[in-house]
């Protein structure tokens, strides 16, 4: 496989130097059949995201409805200024990272795990019904499973408490516990995320070339060998990718998980509020559009930057595996 | 790398010089295009609607070309038949010449209207009416330029609506000096109340919640003798001006004579003397006010984790699952309450106390409570005008739209009652189901048959000891101070749902906590502009002199 | 030399069934506790749902929910037929542009993939926020009140063109594509011909992907679509609820001695909404177990 690898990139090489010293013209008449196939995705983002995306101008216009996107008059930074003068830009900024950091680490750590394990499990229908199982919380909107949860974990009635007065301990009171909830929000976005997740892995696995278990199952490796050196190596390109698209939304947090379970608990901001529920709630009143497209204008600059330098980092370790 | 960067950029500008071309479209159809050619043909007018008030004036408006009026009611769902309705009522609108127009209602399917007004009223869609509210930012929307000026359209389009609506009705909706909005002249309390079950009350001897004291003593009393059921399910709330806070702030209305409703940013104006506005969060009697609800809350009237409570609490109450809600809102819910529980567990009494009663004064809605605009996008802003003058001063267009068929959804009873035909809960056209109630018209209004009597009674006893509202007519202008304000709703929501929920160890430090950090935030400068407008305020409207009882 | 060999395997084989099995039954237990919740608080009589809470098995039971959601079946009915003809019809035009574009752009012989990649890319970062983009599309685009307003923003998204591309070229060598051009196969029809049958794997997973996307859309119907019968199964549902509320609000009386199921009529839609995909879920599944097997079993 190693080899395939190389004989891969040597191909790659080797055309593009040819087609370096080629224009724009040259490329198209060689390719026409590519360009058009490339039209309705063209026209997908020109009208759905790039046109829109003049709209960031709004962030330094105090926005009215006479002058509208480009009449409204100019503001400069002022629309920045409720994010800075908060003096929790920092812990937010802080917040919103551990949390991702966090996200993305057990994610794919258990989607990876759950995927190899059930790609090798003999018994059919226990993979189809578990699988299925872990998809279904997929359906189930944080609205709804706050309910479940704020039934758990209520201090008087709660399902939790239940159980540990009825074994005699100290009931918990969880929303007076902030230091609880990052684990909380942790398993609540695995739950909700997990078998979507796997399902990406689990395609990736499928596609490997079984000659290559063949192989090592006549070297004499076993399971967890040929977990080790073939299934892992062949997910690693998958892995970074995701990750990669995970990057540059790091300043972006999972708004419903956060605001839907805890958002209007102050006792637990420290912990819990992140840069959207933040914004969120500072504009709940205003209505204002400028300032709320300053804010996400912070989160994507952060973001950009985040995964120009993670995909320039990965370019110079292996090229195959940049996104861009 | 940067290259790339670049061409993203580039197709930025790209767009955005696209875009540049078309968003000035949406500029105002300026109402001297359509006023100026009006005179011409008008004598078509009165002809019809023979059962109008012949003295009404007729409009000067030149009716002879067919247009379509476009009208957005608030968001919610929309009745089953509403589209049977609504084209009944396009067919009328078409049939009569004094209007000439296609009347296409609609109604905003979601319930977050805020937003989606805003994007309606940017995307520059052509809108002829849409509904505005105080609590929907109207202000707000007609200081950013989202509305037409109706000062000069109403007199010379609807000049039934424009004598219809009283002097001081059309003043309380100006916005830096224009009429943006027509107001609802029906007469409106929804005070909010204490809430209890009265068997319960009764079964245990406890003394009737006439006070704070008495409501105090009625929830111990339940704590102690009702172990299976909550004294309240008080929760966080974000409604209103007001920002975020816990919601036990309700029953502080039987304390304070609020210049009709509480103030945001920690401050306080009494009612009979609006000139003064003071700081509330710093006096002794908000301590008082918190030392008060921890007690409550130490004494496990509301759950430890109520900052996390989302379960309505009306819902909570007629389960039976709570005894008691501090700050239940209007007679109209508590008159449906009662009819429900009477079905549901006729077992049971309820009894409300409306917080007007203990402070014997009552204010009514405010005239910028309920009302439509007509938006900048509008194609023709005086039909529209016509429109709404018939749908709220025509009984056939008023019974129709608010009603639905008479003999297939309703019938009026003998004594002038609204009844259901059919089981109420499936009806295909509820009672207002279009959500017109910005044009309610006492004249043809049919109280329903089911809870007439009790909002009868509320109203009459409100009546007796009502005063002016002065305050919601104010304006809040935040442009100057827009940051720090984001900025300490922030701090406060942070801090003082927790305080009033009284789950704080410690009320002295909490109370220091909330007003340090909102100062950092930037508290005095909103208390200093806030203040300064509302003086401006009560001085431009002799506010204090004239009002006060 | 082989016998021990066989042992060794034979143990880790074990060791790794052992472990697998249990893990999964684990997660499974983990990720179907809630959902039990759920569908024993949707059949929970409301009252002993607000006052008890929510059980494993309903504690008075009720289909109260039920049947309040399915009063009038025929909104529902025609929700599911909307909903599902946006689901085919969105998820068969999207499958087939993102897999087209994730076969040009893993082509290395395309000198502008990496840039088309960026700029695809480049949208997950950068936005102009909701006004603009619904400006777009209500005032330019026309879409209020069409079907083309719930479909078209789900057609694709850069994480499932860039998924494709990875699958792409993780399962099909680049040598395949290479001789079939020198057989002088056209472009497309390398991608029709050879490349789309080998992918099924990736197929069915962006597929599913978008399919769910379209199934428990909410937010497109709420901002686009003011007509009844035009609205998502999601919508409808949470419109239903709104309608209960607002008779409540209102003081419309109930008649009969049931009160609206205000609690478990929400559960009851999450069961609703869910209940098909459970259908659905492993025809999809076949796509990546047919591949397992062959090497499992050999293996």
């Amino acid at each position: 496989m190693a080899g395939a690898v190389k004989a891969k990139e040597s191909a790659t090489k080797a055309t593009g130097r040819a087609k370096k010293k080629d224009g724009f013209v040259a490329e198209f008449r060689r390719n026409k059949v590519m360009f058009a196939m490339l039209i309705p995705v063209t026209v997908y983002f020109l009208l759905n995201n790039y046109l829109p995306m003049a709209g960031i101008y709004l962030a330094f216009t105090k926005f009215n409805f006479v002058g509208g996107i480009f009449g409204s008059p100019f503001v400069g930074m002022e629309n920045f200024k409720f994010l800075f003068s908060s003096g929790k830009l920092l812990k937010l900024t802080a917040n919103t990272l551990s949390y991702n950091v966090m996200f993305i680490l057990v994610d794919h750590v258990l989607q990876i795990t759950f995927a190899i394990i059930l790609s090798r499990l003999g018994s059919r229908i226990f993979t189809k019904f578990t699988q299925s199982v872990m998809f279904l919380p997929h359906f189930v909107s944080f609205v709804i499973l706050n309910v479940i949860v704020y039934n758990i974990f209520n201090y008087e009635v709660g399902f939790l408490n239940g159980i540990l007065t009825s074994l005699g301990q100290q009931p918990f009171d969880a929303y007076n516990t902030p230091g609880a909830w990052r684990f909380i929000l942790l398993a609540l976005h695995v739950w909700k995320g997990v078998g979507y997740g796997t399902v990406v892995y689990l395609a990736t696995i499928t596609g490997i070339s079984t000659e290559l278990y063949e192989a090592a199952d006549i070297d004499g490796a076993n399971v967890f060998q040929q977990i080790r050196y073939i299934t892992l190596p062949l997910l690693v390109p998958t892995f970074i990718i995701l990750l990669l698209m995970s990057l540059g939304r790091i300043m972006r947090g999972q708004f419903d998980l956060f605001y839907q379970t805890v958002g209007n608990v102050g006792t637990l901001y420290d912990v819990t509020d992140i840069l959207d529920t933040f914004v969120y709630r500072s504009l709940r009143l205003e209505f204002d559009v400028g300032m709320g497209t300053a804010a996400g204008l912070y989160q994507s600059v952060f973001g950009f930057i985040v995964i120009m330098s993670a995909n320039a980092a990965i370019k110079k370790y292996q090229k195959d595996y940049a996104l861009f | 790398m940067f290259r790339k960067a670049i061409y993203a950029l580039l197709a930025v500008c790209i767009a955005a010089s696209t875009f540049a071309g078309c968003t000035s479209s949406g500029s105002p159809s300026t109402a001297s295009t359509a006023a100026s050619s009006a005179p011409a043909a008008s004598s078509t007018a009165p002809a019809a609607s023979g059962e109008k008030a012949p003295e009404t004036p007729a409009s000067s408006v030149d009716v002879s070309k067919k247009v379509d009026v476009i009208m957005w009611m608030t968001g919610g769902s929309s009745p089953r038949d509403f589209e049977r309705v609504s084209a009944e009522l396009s067919k009328m609108t078409q049939n009569d010449p004094t209007l000439n127009c296609n009347l296409q209602f609609n109604i905003f399917n979601d319930s977050n209207t805020q937003q989606k007004m805003t994007l309606m009223l940017s995307s520059g869609e052509p809108i002829d009416l849409l509904y505005s509210a105080g609590y929907l930012s109207y202000p707000l929307f007609a200081n950013k330029g989202a509305y037409l000026a109706l000062d000069e359209l109403v007199p010379t389009a609807a000049p039934a609506l424009n004598s219809y609506v009283t002097k001081e009705m059309w003043d309380a909706t100006r916005v830096n000096g224009n009429i943006y909005m027509v107001p609802c002249m029906w007469e409106e309390w929804v005070p909010y109340g204490f809430l209890w079950r009265e068997d319960l009350r009764k079964k245990h001897n406890l003394p009737e919640p006439t006070t704070i004291e008495t409501i105090e003593a009625y929830m111990q009393g339940i704590k102690e003798k009702e172990p299976d059921i909550l004294v309240t399910a008080e929760m966080p709330s974000n409604f209103g001006v007001i920002g975020a806070h816990f919601t036990s702030w309700d029953i502080l209305d039987m304390k304070y004579k609020w210049a009709d409703w509480r103030v945001p940013y920690g401050l306080y104006i009494d009612y009979e003397d609006p000139t003064k506005v003071l700081e509330w969060w710093e006096s002794d009697e908000f301590r008082e006010d918190m030392l008060m609800f921890k007690r409550w809350a130490d004494a496990g009237y509301w759950s430890k984790s109520a900052l996390a409570n989302t379960e309505t609490k009306s819902d909570q109450f007629k389960a039976g699952k709570i005894a008691c809600d501090l700050g239940f809102n209007s007679p109209n819910g508590y008159a449906g309450l009662v009819d429900t529980i009477a079905t549901t567990h006729p077992d049971w009494e309820v009894g409300w106390l409306p917080y007007y009663r203990p402070k014997q004064l009552a204010t009514p809605n405010h005239a910028t409570q309920n009302g439509y605009s007509v938006p900048l996008t509008s194609q023709n802003p005086e039909r529209a005008l016509m429109v709404l003058e018939k749908l709220i001063l025509d009984k056939d267009y008023y019974r129709l739209s608010q009603y639905g068929f008479e003999g297939e959804h309703y019938q009026e009873t003998e004594d002038g009652f609204y009844e259901y035909i059919g089981d109420p809960d499936a009806s295909g056209f509820p009672r207002e189901g279009a959500r017109l109630w910005a044009l309610r018209n006492e004249e043809f209004m049919l109280y329903p048959k089911a809870t007439g009597k009790i909002l009868k009674e509320l109203n009459d006893e409100f009546r007796g000891y009502t005063y002016p509202n002065i305050w919601t007519g104010f304006t809040e202008d935040s442009n100057p101070y827009q940051a720090e304000r984001a900025a300490v709703m922030n701090v406060q929501a942070q801090y003082l749902p927790a305080l009033q929920a009284g789950l704080v160890a410690d009320v002295d430090a909490a109370i220091t906590e909330l007003i340090d950090k909102s100062k950092v935030a930037g508290l005095d400068k909103v208390r200093e502009e806030y203040t300064n407008q509302w003086l401006a305020y009560v001085e431009e409207h002799n506010i204090g002199k004239t009002t006060v009882k | 030399m082989t016998a021990p060999m066989k042992i060794k395997r034979t143990k880790s084989q074990i060791a790794f069934s052992i472990i697998g099995y249990t893990v999964i039954t684990l997660v499974s237990i983990y990720c179907l506790f809630p959902l039990v919740l759920i569908v024993s608080g949707s059949f929970t009589q409301n009252d002993v749902l607000m006052r008890q809470g929510y059980s494993l098995w309903p504690r008075v039971f009720s289909t109260a929910a039920y049947r309040q959601l399915f009063r009038y079946p025929e909104g529902i009915i025609n929700a599911y037929g909307t909903t599902i003809m946006c689901t085919v019809v969105g998820t068969a035009l999207g499958l087939f542009i993102i897999t087209m574009t994730g076969y040009v752009l893993q082509r290395p012989d395309f000198k502008y993939r990496s840039k088309v990649s960026f700029m695809i890319y480049f949208t997950t970062i950068f936005g102009g926020g909701m006004v603009p983009w619904f400006i777009m599309l209500s005032k330019y685009l026309h879409f209020q009140n069409t079907y083309m307003a719930r479909i078209l923003p789900l057609l694709m998204s850069p994480f499932l063109i860039i998924l494709m591309r990875t699958f792409i070229s993780s399962t099909v060598p680049h040598e395949i594509i290479e001789s079939a051009k020198i057989d002088s196969a056209g472009d497309f029809a390398i991608y029709w011909r050879i490349v789309l049958p080998v992918i099924t794997p990736g197929i069915a997973t962006v597929g599913l992907f978008l399919a769910l996307g379209y199934w428990n859309d909410w937010y497109l119907t709420s901002l686009f679509i003011t007509k009844k019968n035009m609205y998502s199964l999601q919508f409808y549902l949470y419109d239903m609820l709104n309608s209960v509320r607002f008779a409540q609000e209102m003081g419309i009386p109930q008649l009969g001695t049931e009160q609206v199921p205000t609690e478990s009529i929400k559960m009851a839609m999450v069961v609703i909404v869910t209940g098909p995909i459970i259908f659905l879920y492993p025809f999809v599944q076949r796509y990546f177990i047919a591949g397992i097997t062959v090497g499992s079993v050999k293996g």
